[in-house]
């Protein structure tokens, strides 16, 4: 293995000493749960990148790679961290098929670059928001969803191709072009949700869809959580076609005041029906809608269009995938449950533990059955803090596997994460340990952030 | 070991009464729905449960035997075709709908379940809710081998391919273990490894229960049939409609020497004049269709369309689909086999690529109908020829290859639906480098070192020259 400095000019002989840093504020800056890496490097082209994978491979140096950096609070603690690997410069455009709805583009570029580059051919990539500023590699290695997955699919539905870099100098593509294409392994799903813990993706290819003449969203307020969570089932069973179908705790409607008309008390709870498409279509599901949340004892509704819509998306993104951003310890834990099951885990969620100083307050997708909850903890970060976590998380996950569900911890104060189990035990994780053994055998990828410790 | 002892210890697994061995039942497993042939196998074996196929597996294992999974067999490219002997474990016994479970969208099947059985028991028990994938055999092929082979369909445009509709999995590996990867929720954590086994054409393992999202049957759904002078002309019509934002269900285009062979097998009474035909499904809600169906007509129009017929009933939208459901049982009129080829290009490229079809197959002197699954890109050129013609045969596959590697030019795949198997592993290459190849292949080395599984499929056999026969 050779010595740091030796590893430094060997990086700026690769991309340029212009593009390799040790000061104090970058290594701060690609601090992870306050571990910093000793060099931070950031590749022009993706055949640099591939370059320091392998030589990351060879000398065994530990390298965590970094998008745009908006979810690295998610997995456990790294084990060793040598090396950030930035690809925010790879941000071409390599392909943009209008006529085909597909793109193929660098890694690094941030999804609202996508929403610029394919607004005015009237399309979009149904990840995020025009806002959204996390990289495409960053989206697909941590199977982040957009909010109008109920109609466009998830991550796992508009891959349609990855080249990536593995640290024995592989540089790999998988998938192609096309949205039929059945040839091989379906490579591109081992990379999803991969924490790059099998590869570095440094390109992606996605499908687009038609960006929809109208677009709005109905917000309910009801009562109670068992009468928004049976709208919500007489919704899902309805003809209609809703893009999202989101639950708001109470003290989230309040925190979201800029965009919703009201201030309510738990058991408020606000539902979020977001529809798009043909304007005739659009009305007759907004009609609808509102008729059926009457009959379950909706207490007021009021319409969301126009510019108002990227205001209610990017607080839903900073709610759901991002850390919070204030001073107060709090933990995110990411639950996934059947759809028939929301009402009890939500319900489950209203006993606050002891070692939190307020309610949890959660954002679910009725949908999906997707529900992030945020605990704030006790500011004085006591001893056992980490042992009463753990024991609730215990306990949550036991109700949860009981009917198929999961939680996942994504965001934790550093000394409370270090002693967390955070990834839950998922199913498959015997299959992912044997594959790194053949795609990552001396672990040199983000080791230990990922399932089973990998 | 002799075949006699292996036969008594593989019924001691499954009773004496599910161990198939004679001559007659051996050779029959050698086939599939494609042009391929099997070597001498050692047994068929019907399990009926995981727990059953867990020991087989590991049978095999030990005695060194390769084995595949079965379903029934309609597959066109030989993946489930026995090129090393050994036993075919069919799955025909594995047969149940373990539950289901439509508040959640999700339903749990054994993979012997016949697609068209679950679809009639979702409605005959009243379910709006229905599960989507429909190839072309759905009457006859399980869902086991939709998740094999990654199935499509008529309605993957709208609604994507198998792998978007399976949920997670049960598998048993080569190494005997019995794991589950995924689940009736979504977003599990980790890599999204159901995704990664649906496709693997049975060479990573043998899956043993599926868990299938089910969706809500439309509310409204239009079937037209609109004819065109020429290809071009219905392909382009096809491009126009997606470019503008429109996702109909279904865009199905027959070329016109499809729709002469169906015409005389079906009678449907196309005019002289119609050079192809293209079949279109828009679905949604009935807010949706006026104005979609109205955009759709402006298109074909601006195409010069010869006419557009709009079904008014079920009955009639069943009438329009035959000319496409009847295809390749009418392509039997013209030879006593017909090779389909499987290629898939960028929906824009897709009239350059079947003017090229056209002009191999007259370099080769050989008569191509073409079907499409056009709004997708995926072509079928289909080859009526005699199979036991080795002269003709050869040419055919030859064909298959050109159309492959034309489509792989036009930045396509060598396979949008039915799979690489045995047929096209050695244009693998055509789509990867050595590289991709094998770090693709690291997965099936992770799985099944010793290649027993299913084995010297899907990778160039000039890869698999490390692994014993």
């Amino acid at each position: 293995m050779m010595t740091f400095e030796a590893l430094r000019r060997h990086l700026a002989g690769l991309v340029g000493s212009d593009n390799v840093w040790a000061d104090d504020a970058r290594l701060v800056a690609h601090a992870i749960d306050r571990r910093q890496p000793r060099v931070v490097v950031q590749p022009e082209t993706t055949a640099q990148a591939a370059d320091i994978v392998a030589l990351a491979g060879s000398e065994r140096f530990a390298v965590v790679p970094w998008g745009q950096g908006t979810q690295m609070h998610l997995g456990q603690t790294p084990e060793r961290y040598d090396l950030a690997l930035s690809l925010a410069k790879l941000t071409r455009v390599v392909d943009y098929d209008v006529a085909n709805l597909t793109l193929i583009a660098e890694a690094g570029l941030p999804l609202c670059e996508v929403y610029r580059l394919t607004t005015p051919c009237q399309q979009f990539l149904p990840l995020g928001y025009a806002g959204t500023t996390a990289s495409l590699g960053g989206l697909l290695v941590t199977n982040t969803s957009g909010v109008k997955r109920w109609r466009y699919g998830s991550v796992r539905d508009l891959v349609l191709g990855v080249r990536v870099a593995l640290p024995d100098g592989a540089l790999a593509h998988f998938g192609g072009r096309v949205v039929k294409n059945v040839a091989g392994y379906d490579m591109n799903k081992l990379f999803i949700g991969s924490l790059g813990a099998f590869g570095v993706v440094l390109e992606t290819t996605y499908r687009l869809a038609a960006l929809p003449e109208d677009d709005c969203v109905l917000a309910v307020l009801f009562p109670t959580l068992a009468q928004v969570t049976a709208a919500a089932a007489a919704l899902r069973a309805a003809p209609l076609l809703p893009s999202a179908l989101l639950l708001l705790h109470a003290d989230v409607v309040n925190d979201w005041h800029a965009v919703l008309p009201w201030t309510v008390q738990p058991p408020q709870v606000v539902l979020l029906l977001n529809y798009d498409g043909i304007r005739e279509a659009v009305a007759r599901q907004l009609r609808d809608s509102r008729a059926l949340c009457q009959t379950h004892g909706s207490l007021a509704d009021t319409t969301l269009a126009g510019t108002v819509l990227p205001t209610l998306w990017a607080l839903r993104e900073g709610w759901c995938h991002a850390a919070s951003a204030t001073a107060l310890p709090w933990l995110h834990v990411r639950l996934g449950v059947v759809p028939t099951r929301l009402e009890a885990t939500v319900a489950h969620l209203a006993q606050t533990p002891t070692f939190c100083q307020q309610p949890i307050s959660w954002v679910a997708d009725a949908g999906h059955g997707q529900i992030w909850a945020r605990l704030a903890l006790q500011p004085s970060l006591s001893d056992d803090l980490g042992q009463a976590v753990q024991d609730w998380l215990h306990t949550l996950r036991t109700q949860l596997r009981a009917h198929h569900g999961y939680a996942v911890v994504e965001a934790a104060p550093a000394t409370l994460r270090q002693q967390l189990d955070v990834w839950g035990n998922p199913p498959g994780a015997q299959l992912l340990s044997l594959y790194k053994q053949y795609f990552d055998p001396y672990a040199v990828l983000n080791p230990g952030r990922y399932v089973a410790g990998l | 070991m002799d075949a006699g002892q292996a036969i008594r210890e593989l019924a001691a697994i499954v009773g004496p009464g599910n161990v198939l061995s004679s001559r007659a039942e051996r050779t029959v497993y050698g086939y599939d729905a494609s042009v391929f042939r099997g070597t001498e196998l050692l047994a068929v074996v019907l399990p009926e449960t995981a727990q059953q196929i867990a020991r087989l597996v590991t049978w095999c294992q030990r005695h060194q035997v390769p084995y595949l999974a079965r379903g029934t067999g309609t597959g066109i490219s030989g993946a489930a075709i026995p090129t090393h002997g050994g036993l075919v474990i069919e799955m025909a016994r594995m047969k149940r709908v373990l539950e289901i479970d439509s508040e959640n969208g999700v339903a749990v099947v054994e993979p012997g379940v016949i697609n068209q059985d679950l679809k009639q028991l979702l409605l005959e028990h009243g379910y709006t809710y229905t599960y989507v994938p429909d190839p072309g055999s759905q009457v006859v092929s399980t869902i086991g081998g939709n998740v094999s082979t990654n199935a499509g369909g008529m309605h993957c445009l709208k609604y994507g391919i198998t792998s978007n509709h399976i949920l997670g999995l049960e598998v048993v590996l080569p190494n005997g273990d019995i794991v589950e990867v995924g689940g009736k929720v979504v977003d599990q954590p980790g890599a999204d490894l159901t995704g990664l086994l649906v496709g693997a054409e049975g060479t990573l393992g043998i899956v043993t229960k599926i868990i299938v999202r089910l969706m809500r049957l439309p509310e409204a759904v239009v079937t037209q049939l609109a004819l065109f002078k020429t290809v071009d002309d219905a392909a382009n019509t096809v491009s126009d409609i997606i470019g503008a934002g429109l996702l109909p269900a279904a865009l199905e285009l027959l070329d016109k020497a499809i729709m002469q062979v169906v015409d005389q097998a079906v009678h449907i009474g196309y005019p002289a004049d119609a050079g192809a035909a293209l079949i279109i499904e828009l679905d949604g809600l009935q807010e949706d269709m006026p104005r979609s169906q109205e955009m759709v007509a402006a298109f074909c129009r601006e195409r010069d369309v010869l006419s557009i017929e709009t079904a008014e009933s079920a009955e009639a939208a069943a009438r329009l689909w035959l000319s496409r459901r009847a295809a390749f049982g009418a392509m039997a009129r013209l030879g006593s086999h017909c090779y389909i080829v499987d290629g898939c290009v960028p929906r824009t490229r897709l009239p350059e690529a079947l003017r090229r079809v056209m002009a191999i197959g007259e370099r080769y002197g050989l008569r191509i109908a073409n079907l499409a699954h056009a709004g997708d890109g995926n072509l079928h050129p289909s080859i009526p020829f005699n199979r036991r013609d080795p002269r003709e045969t050869a040419l055919v596959l030859q064909a298959g290859r050109d159309i492959l590697a034309v489509c792989v030019e036009l930045g396509g795949t060598i396979t949008g639906e039915h799979g690489v198997g045995m047929e096209k592993q050695n244009e693998m290459p055509l789509m990867f480098s050595p590289t991709d190849l094998e770090v693709m292949r690291r997965i099936k080395l992770a799985h099944d070192p010793t290649d027993l599984c299913n084995p010297k499929k899907i990778f160039p056999l000039s890869m698999l020259t490390d692994i014993p026969s």
